[in-house]
């Protein structure tokens, strides 16, 4: 019950701070040109080290906090927090009718991060179809490269430690999830994902770990193109 | 948990970089092979907007950023007059200067330490002098042993029972000692025949006790190298038995009472440890704990017992390896640590000699030549060459691109400036067992290339400054200060420098420190030198005095020198015989350089004077002189040469292979 408490507590404080944005949380519809919708959200990451680091809900519980504004008819912009002290931003492109139930969207994105200096560069597509005009399941895959250059090494600086190659740090992120929309202006989503490890600069002193993410979020604002 | 403690968790107490990634440290194993050709994708040089220097290319005066340039350096012999180099050995660098007929040169390490290597002799001879006199200082050697002697000998006639025979045993070994200091006068009638006969004895060990090196110089230097090699002597528990452990027992007692002449024998041991390096056997000082008073000496098993369980000895199977205890003992470097791995624990690889085992764990980092916080001068001399081995531990590696070539000839740089070094501490290193023209009316067409004025190792230069403080604070403290304002060093044909040695030692730092920032300069890296060193050493002096120096290096009376030189590092058994290991350095050979900027990492033009054209990059291409060293085994009974001997031996000769045959059957 404790955990279950936690992890309320963690969905409910999480979109009054600054977020992480781990989720893809979108579908691949865009927002109508001129318009805005918010989305507050929480996601849970759970990988192999969690056991041994001592870590649970409460510490791995982080917040999706982000916008999207309607640039044109099939075109959308998305702003959203990036490691807390970061911010990213993604264009997306409807490549279909935005009225057909069946979209495809390939995206493009940049993010940076200002404690540990990094930049992530962004690509990758998202596949959704609406149902019964109000649940829209969605999956995405989406290759992001981050290039970190300020994460603190715990040892000296030696001669044998390894130089950056300049490759960077490569995931693969896959999702899958779902979105319930209302023509209120509300809805909620619910979204799994996985993050590959693709790359890894030895010389950045930081490696990603294969994770788990599964997360929840309200949209709130203009609905999507119908 | 309260809604405050909910807010750190979510507000990043664990940061969201920690929950989907750890931190990762990868080390890489370079030493796989340690001469390898560097790449060139691994060198990352920092941009720095500000560091320009300022090069003259065909009488332009261009303005160049370096800080993110690379040098490449690799050696050639390719053309008809390097064949006709390759394998010649010259007896000294003007002998290989005439050969070259006036072909550029760049000075090399070896020239620079061409220049340091008599001064650091006739320095440590300087010192040695005056330790035996003590004026001026609180060290006075021959004084040290006369009280010493004085002291035993009363307490071998009026001392408790128990102690006199002790004190009379002493009493011999000391008054050997003065009889080999040259001191005989100042020994009774009773111990006189004794200590003559053993001095004689002693004598007959010329591995040990025939001077050479700069102690050959004069008779007095002759006379402190075989009485203080004598008074190395050691006594290892359960191994030896002369000089007997009841000497040091009885010392260790004198000592131990913490007076005015335990305060001066203090002295000369500290003197010692910071002139080369902390000792390997232990002092009668460290004896002292065990010898409380003379009731102890009556059972000089059981103080021996004590003292040995607190030494356990590092090599059980080879005792001969292992600490003891002498009167003055001989000191332990860095490298003598590892011969002793290498020697004692059959380190060495199949077909591998001493040096070239040094070398490799040098390489592989299971020897790290950082001196240690008590070390010695020697350790410190030492510690500057480590750069020569292991390149990448250098600030200037990021700008230097070296080839597999260049970097055997920094081994080899290496061996030599060791042998020299060493040589200076031969008798403390325990043995085991680069202006404006008037304007042209036509563009003047330029190529630039690396303008190199001295070999690029700025590390090198700078701890060898560095190496030449510690020793200057080393003197102050043991022989005062008007030791350095009164003293000259000595020279090789007997004469004495016009400066003195505090003089030469501050001319020394800042021409050391000149050409760390002139090497710096010259392939873009930034001087190294901490605040105190530059309010001592003002860098446009430092480097106005090196630009001097190697404008007119090969005039210089000290790199014109001879720097052939051979020492007994040494002792292995093989097939039932004792042979003494040497290290020598045979002669002068010629290198030719090729150092050019690869072409993703040249230097940024950054002004030009308008009537020049700035028309390519070509490479630059000096002859260098270097030293060719060789180690050689000998009879043990086979005395060591000394400089005059062993420079006619390799005089007779023309290349290294008939060198070595004749040190090695020589008498």
């Amino acid at each position: 019950m404790t955990s279950l408490r936690r992890a309320v507590a963690a969905m409910l404080l999480g979109p009054s701070l600054g977020g992480c944005s781990f989720g893809l949380f979108q579908t691949a519809h865009t927002q109508p040109p001129g318009t805005v919708a918010g989305r507050l959200g929480a996601t849970e990451v759970l990988n192999a080290i969690d056991e041994e680091a001592g870590r649970d809900v409460s510490t791995n519980t982080t917040a999706e906090v982000g916008v999207r504004v309607g640039l044109a008819q099939r075109v959308d912009i998305g702003l959203g927090s990036f490691f807390l002290s970061g911010a990213r931003a993604d264009v997306k492109v409807n490549v279909l009718d935005p009225k057909a139930a069946l979209a495809i969207a390939p995206r493009f994105g940049l993010g940076a991060q200002y404690k540990y200096d990094v930049l992530m560069v962004e690509g990758g597509a998202i596949v959704s179809y609406r149902l019964f005009g109000v649940l829209e399941p969605y999956g995405g895959l989406t290759f992001a490269n981050h290039w970190i250059g300020g994460y603190p090494a715990s040892v000296d600086p030696s001669p044998d430690l390894a130089r950056r190659t300049g490759e960077g740090n490569g995931l693969l992120q896959a999702a899958l999830g779902f979105a319930v929309d209302t023509k209120q202006g509300f809805g909620l989503m619910a979204e799994y994902g996985h993050w590959f490890v693709m790359n890894n600069d030895p010389g950045d002193n930081y490696a990603f770990l294969p994770t788990n993410i599964v997360g929840v979020a309200i949209r709130f604002g203009a609905v999507q193109s119908h | 948990m309260g809604g405050l403690g909910w807010l750190a968790v979510l507000s990043g107490c664990v940061d969201p970089f920690d929950v989907v990634g750890v931190e990762e440290i990868v080390t890489e194993q370079r030493h796989d092979d340690p001469l390898a050709d560097d790449r060139l994708e691994d060198k990352r040089p920092v941009w720095d907007e500000g560091r320009l220097v300022e090069e003259e290319f065909s009488g332009c005066l261009v303005t160049l950023n370096k800080s993110d340039s690379v040098t490449r350096l690799t050696l050639q012999a390719s053309g008809a007059e390097d064949n006709q180099l390759r394998g010649r050995i010259f007896p000294n660098r003007r002998a290989a200067l005439g050969a070259l007929s006036g072909k550029p040169t760049l000075p090399s390490i070896e020239v620079v330490n061409g220049a340091l290597k008599p001064f650091n002799d006739g320095l440590y001879a300087a010192v040695e002098l005056r330790a035996e006199s003590g004026e001026a200082s609180t060290v006075n050697k021959r004084e040290l042993l006369r009280e010493l002697l004085n002291e035993l000998v009363d307490r071998a006639s009026n001392g408790a029972d128990v102690e006199k025979p002790h004190a009379r045993t002493a009493a011999e070994h000391v008054a050997t000692a003065l009889a080999l200091g040259g001191d005989a006068a100042s020994i009774p009638a009773d111990l006189a025949e004794e200590a003559t006969q053993r001095a004689t004895e002693f004598r007959g060990s010329p591995l040990f006790a025939k001077p050479i090196g700069f102690y050959a110089w004069n008779e007095d230097l002759e006379a402190i190298f075989t009485r203080d090699r004598w008074l190395q002597r050691q006594y290892i528990p359960g191994v030896t038995v002369d000089p007997p452990f009841a000497a040091f027992a009885e010392l260790a007692l004198v000592v131990g009472r913490g007076d005015a002449l335990s305060d001066a024998y203090a002295g000369v041991l500290d003197l010692y440890a910071g002139l080369t390096d902390p000792f390997f056997d232990a002092s009668p000082f460290e004896l002292a704990a065990f010898v409380p008073d003379a009731g102890a000496l009556a059972d000089l098993g059981a103080v021996e017992s004590a003292f040995a369980a607190t030494r356990p000895p590092s090599f059980p199977d080879f005792p001969f390896c292992n600490p003891g205890v002498a009167a003055l003992p001989a000191s332990e470097s860095a490298d003598n640590r590892m011969m002793r791995l290498l020697l004692c624990n059959h380190e060495l690889l199949e077909g591998e000699n001493l040096l070239d085992g040094l070398i490799r764990k040098i390489q592989i980092g299971e020897l790290d030549l950082t001196p240690r916080a008590d070390s010695g001068w020697y350790d410190h001399q030492l510690y500057a060459l480590e750069t020569l081995l292991v390149p990448e531990k250098g600030a200037e590696s990021e700008h230097l691109l070296l080839t597999r070539a260049y970097k055997e000839k920094l081994v080899e740089t290496f061996k030599s400036l060791l042998i020299q070094t060493r040589e200076t501490h031969v008798k403390q290193v325990a043995m085991v067992s680069a202006g404006p023209t008037s304007a042209p009316s036509e563009p003047i067409p330029f190529s630039i290339h690396p303008r190199l004025v001295v070999e690029p190792f700025p590390t090198f230069y700078l701890r060898t400054a560095r190496a030449y403080r510690f020793v200057e604070g080393v003197l102050a403290s043991a022989l005062g200060t008007e030791f350095l304002d009164d003293t000259s060093r000595l020279t090789e044909d007997g004469t004495r420098s016009t400066l003195t040695l505090g003089e030469e030692l501050h001319e020394k730092q800042m021409l050391l420190y000149g050409l760390h920032a002139l090497s710096a300069d010259s392939i873009g890296m930034a001087p190294e030198l901490v605040e105190d060193e530059l309010s001592g050493f003002p860098l446009d002096e430092a480097r106005a005095l090196a630009r001097a120096w190697l404008a007119s290096v090969m005039d210089d009376a000290d790199v014109a020198r001879d720097p052939r030189v051979s020492l007994p590092v040494a002792i292995e058994t093989v097939g039932g015989r004792d042979f003494a290991i040497y290290w020598a350095v045979v002669g002068v050979k010629v290198l030719h350089l090729h150092a050019s900027f690869p072409e993703s990492r040249r230097p940024t033009v950054v002004s030009v004077p308008w009537q020049c054209v700035h028309d390519g990059w070509e490479p630059f291409e000096p002859y260098m002189l270097v030293e060719q060293t060789i180690q050689v085994r000998r009879p043990v009974e086979a005395s060591p040469l000394d400089r005059e001997e062993f420079r006619a031996l390799c005089d007779a000769h023309d290349n290294v292979d008939d060198i070595r045959a004749a040190f090695e059957s020589a008498p």
